[in-house]
């Protein structure tokens, strides 16, 4: 029975799965609504339970008590286990959709052996930040994750990325600052800027004119997405 | 209660996916099925027989063990009422006996222990012949 209904709602999981992700990453901007997140959450443990997907229910469950607390204690730490929960989701919705039947990325070439484009990879959650460095490591890139501006300055004069792929809400500065302090950090060579959130398209769009970066992805799309316009802005990069 | 022979379960969750899994899954193990995804939904089904009430605690406008109670208190629901809920056991164990209900499914449990429990509710002797089987051949 199990793997019959799972299969004949695959489709429908994974759209209603994205939507409570979506609206969940909305309640996490801002100010933030814990008790939306947390109802997301609930409903996403059930709906991925009842389908014998049990990573992604331990996850969602996992998160639902991190915005529980969040919700209680209105704490920095149990509202970034909460969005790392959301994540984490992200990725595995991402990886549940690409196995099935053609629901497979295509297959990208491969860069010549021997060279391999450096990306650096700045988010406050170091799982976040790794977990994009593994999608673009399997697509044949060198990377680096850092969870600060302060540790990406100090990782561009060593590490010297072609790209840099930046969440915008990091502490301690605005997204314009760290912009600019980034592309100075290696004088005399052009750094491809990549900004990456939780924002609908549009709204990342104009921050991403506004601060002048060379690319965004919306995490709203999901790891393929960012990975794609990540992979954009350094085929773009090298033909210029 | 319903006299027919196909015992009839009422489903009460605000997930749509949720519910049109669990419809398709009690139908195909031969259960007549009935949701509702809110209260306006809810009421239309007083005095309508049913065998079984499965109901969803945690939905936006309403918590599922107050509905319950008022269902079975109030309104002299006689059908069997279980929660039927991503919570743990402990929480929906107290919420049940708290609701004096009669006991509760856990969502993270599965589809094939939802199954399992609802026969052993609607149809108690068929789920143990069953259960003696299993334990023969295993």
């Amino acid at each position: 029975v199990i793997e019959e209904l799972r299969e004949r709602f695959r489709d429908r999981f994974i759209d209603t799965a994205r939507q409570r992700l979506s609206r969940g990453l909305s309640a996490l901007d801002g100010a933030g609504d814990a008790h939306a997140v947390r109802h997301e959450l609930h409903a996403l443990a059930g709906e991925a339970s009842i389908l014998g997907l049990d990573a992604m229910s331990r996850t969602a469950r996992d998160g639902e008590q991190a915005a529980k607390v969040w919700e209680q204690q209105a704490d920095a730490e149990s509202r970034l286990a909460t969005s790392r929960a959301v994540q984490t989701l992200l990725y595995q919705l991402d990886a549940f959709a690409a196995g099935g039947p053609g629901g497979g990325r295509a297959a990208r070439p491969t860069s010549p052996p021997g060279y391999k484009r450096r990306v650096l990879v700045i988010d406050e959650s170091l799982v976040t930040a790794e977990q994009l460095c593994d999608e673009l490591d399997a697509e044949g890139m060198e990377t680096r994750a850092v969870s600060s501006i302060e540790a990406a300055l100090d990782a561009m004069g060593e590490f010297r990325p072609h790209l840099v792929a930046t969440d915008v809400n990091l502490p301690g500065g605005d997204v314009a600052s760290a912009c600019g302090r980034l592309r100075a950090a290696i004088p005399g060579r052009q750094v491809s800027i990549v900004l990456v959130s939780n924002l609908a398209r549009e709204a990342l769009e104009r921050l991403g004119r506004e601060v002048a970066a060379d690319a965004f992805a919306s995490r709203l799309t999901g790891l393929p997405g960012v990975v794609e316009s990540i992979v954009s802005a350094l085929d773009k990069e090298a033909s210029a | 209660m319903n006299d027919s022979p196909r015992k009839r379960i009422l489903v009460v969750d605000d997930s749509d996916l949720m519910l049109q899994i669990t419809r398709q899954a009690l139908e195909q193990d031969g259960f007549d099925v009935e949701t509702a995804q809110n209260m306006q939904q809810l009421e239309t089904f007083e005095g309508r027989p049913l065998d079984l009430i499965l109901m969803d605690v945690h939905m936006p406008e309403l918590f599922g063990d107050d509905v319950a109670m008022v269902l079975r208190a109030v309104r002299g629901v006689d059908a069997p009422i279980y929660l039927y809920s991503n919570l743990e056991p402990e929480e929906l164990e107290e919420r049940a006996k708290d609701a004096q209900l009669d006991g509760y499914i856990c969502k993270h449990e599965g589809l094939d222990a939802l199954l399992r429990r609802v026969r052993e509710i609607l149809q108690p002797r068929a789920a143990a012949a069953l259960s003696a089987k299993e334990g023969e051949t295993s």
